[in-house]
């Protein structure tokens, strides 16, 4: 996925927009939370995850300014940023399936699976779950918190989607 | 015999030119740490005391002690860095007349004043560049860290671009747990972290069906990669409860001391650039308390990582250099609602330096009688930035390389630039 897209992606799921805010200085530009950032319209307005993820800061305007080859950092802020910690955490969506957990386990899963990676799990995946469900040792509201974070660090959602 | 002659000259020539070559190599400064105090703090209430000025110039604060230097004295709000004034040196007379912190803190980073249209990097992204991936370093922690916050747009890349930016670390060392954004995540154990990992591995179906796609491949490392950060011995670097308790405490149990001593210890990791981004210089009201608050743990911190880099033979190797954007105004403003401030003052200020080929106690420049304005040797953020690329190894007059095509020397003097140049007079070589 490319930067943008990946960050819209991220923004939909934790409920909140980025919200930025223009590089030169006064008077500042604002743009509001509902607006996505593939419509911003300055390259110069940028953040920190937009360069680690290889957004080009449009001098050329050629499409091989866009550096899409994964790199350690994007690596580290996917898998263990505060910031993706506390997306999955917030996440309106996701809440719906963490309450749904006590009452339905493979719904929750369901849910889970289609919020992130637009379809239903296969049996192999539900058995894989379930076996972390009852053998991770860990309280069940980690557990549905690690099944949303390895889906958002799977291949599957960041190549294919 | 002419000819032998000219030939033994040649070969002195080139024996002098090797042995001058080794000798720069082996004294080059291979790390640098700065400590920014942010805000810009008053050269009279540190490092230039002004106590026949009067109370109207020193407030409470009028008391000078003298260092383990003969002839250099500084304010007595410093006991502990006057005990070991031989390892650093005092320039009293920096100067750029910038009264504004975003353009002075870019000025004292970058050595350029703003709006000539285009963002210089800062000296940390120089530095990485010169010193970091590709040139020596192969460490798994970014070359240019900040400990803790980003300075923002004061301190960044500029037309170098992202791979040059600095790696702000989060957190607080002075907490049980030193939360590094993306390395420690706080609220999850090493057992979790551990098995999370395992289900992401079994449930990536797609990547086992097609295990040799070359995107893939180079996910799959950048992923290997993460976790030797995340779980690996790159960590441990951050990991101060390696200290003994001995250590933590001479360091200083707050956020300043600590950070410190952590940059001490990424000095050790071979990290080129480390700034210490150290806030709450901007006294305008509430001055005197503030000052007696911090100026405690900064002498406290600053002493103990200075005496510690030398104990550990590091200082020879290692700059550090210490100031803020600029200094406070000499004069106290005791009227409402200041009650007893000082405002923002670029034209005389102080910084200090040590080690990595730096001389120590020696005191550069002189201000007036009331630490307003430069009455001797006038040093220009330029002079002092130019002089650490120099101690470096770095020649600020050749090329900057960059990928836009700018045709750019490292650090050059301004136009019209009226200086006396880099820090000969405290410099080893």
């Amino acid at each position: 996925m490319e930067a943008e897209v990946l960050l819209d992606a991220l923004c939909w799921l934790s409920g909140e927009g980025e919200g930025y805010v223009s590089q030169i200085p006064e008077p500042f530009t604002y743009i509001p939370k509902e607006n996505r950032t593939i419509a911003l319209a300055d390259g110069s307005i940028t953040s920190s995850f937009l360069m680690t993820f290889g957004r080009p800061s449009r001098d050329t305007g050629l499409d091989s300014e866009r550096n899409n080859k994964p790199t350690d950092k994007q690596r580290l802020y996917m898998l263990n940023s505060t910031d993706i910690q506390k997306k999955i955490r917030s996440s309106p969506i996701l809440r719906k399936a963490f309450s749904q957990v006590w009452k339905n386990r493979t719904e929750a899963i369901n849910t889970i699976y289609k919020v992130i990676l637009s379809r239903l799990p296969t049996q192999e995946e539900i058995s894989i779950i379930e076996e972390y469900f009852n053998n991770s040792g860990l309280r069940t509201d980690q557990v549905v918190g690690d099944i949303a974070w390895a889906l958002l660090n799977s291949k599957e959602f960041i190549f294919k989607h | 015999m002419k000819r032998i002659f000219l030939l033994n000259i040649m070969l002195l020539f080139v024996i002098c030119v090797s042995y001058a070559h080794s000798e720069q190599n082996k004294s080059q400064a291979k790390s640098v740490i700065q400590i920014w105090m942010w805000g810009g703090s008053s050269q009279n209430d540190t490092f230039d005391p002004k106590p026949s000025a009067g109370y109207d110039y020193c407030g409470p604060l009028d008391k000078t002690i003298l260092t383990n230097v003969p002839g250099i004295e500084i304010n007595a709000s410093l006991p502990m860095l006057a005990k070991i004034a031989d390892k650093y040196s005092i320039i009293r007379s920096m100067t750029h007349g910038i009264n504004a912190h975003e353009s002075a803190a870019y000025y004292m980073q970058t050595g350029h004043k703003p709006g000539t249209g285009l963002v210089y990097p800062s000296l940390g992204a120089i530095i990485s560049l010169f010193k970091g991936y590709g040139k020596g370093y192969n460490g798994k922690i970014p070359p240019y860290i900040v400990l803790t916050q980003s300075q923002g747009r004061f301190s960044e890349e500029g037309f170098l671009g992202p791979a040059y930016k600095a790696f702000a670390t989060g957190g607080d060392p002075s907490q049980k747990q030193f939360a590094v954004e993306g390395i420690v995540a706080p609220g999850i154990s090493d057992q979790q972290q551990i098995k999370r990992r395992e289900l992401l591995q079994k449930l990536d179906l797609l990547g086992k069906s097609i295990p040799d796609d070359p995107d893939f491949l180079l996910f799959n490392k950048a992923e290997e990669e993460a976790y030797e950060m995340i779980l690996g011995e790159t960590r441990k670097v951050f990991d101060l409860s390696e200290e003994p308790d001995e250590v933590r405490d001479r360091y200083g149990r707050n956020w300043f001391g600590q950070c410190c001593l952590v940059a001490r210890r990424l000095v050790e990791a071979g990290v080129p650039y480390i700034t210490i981004n150290y806030p709450g210089w901007d006294t305008h009201k509430q001055h005197f308390q503030t000052m007696q608050r911090k100026l405690a743990e900064f002498d406290q911190g600053l002493s103990a990582l200075i005496e510690d880099l030398s104990k550990r033979g590091l200082l020879d190797t290692t700059i550090v250099w210490c100031c803020g954007e600029f200094g406070r105004t000499p004069k106290v403003d005791w009227s409402p609602p200041w009650n007893g401030g000082r405002g923002h003052w670029g034209y005389c200020f102080s910084a200090i330096v040590a080690g990595g080929g730096f001389k120590g106690g020696c005191v550069v420049g002189e201000s007036d009688a009331k630490g307003e304005y430069v009455a001797k040797r006038p040093v220009y953020p330029e002079d002092l930035l130019r002089s650490i690329l120099r101690l470096c190894g770095i020649d600020p007059d050749e090329p900057l390389p960059n990928d836009k095509g700018l045709d750019i020397k490292v650090m050059p003097y301004p136009e019209n630039y009226s200086g006396e140049g880099e820090l000969k007079e405290i410099m080893k070589k």
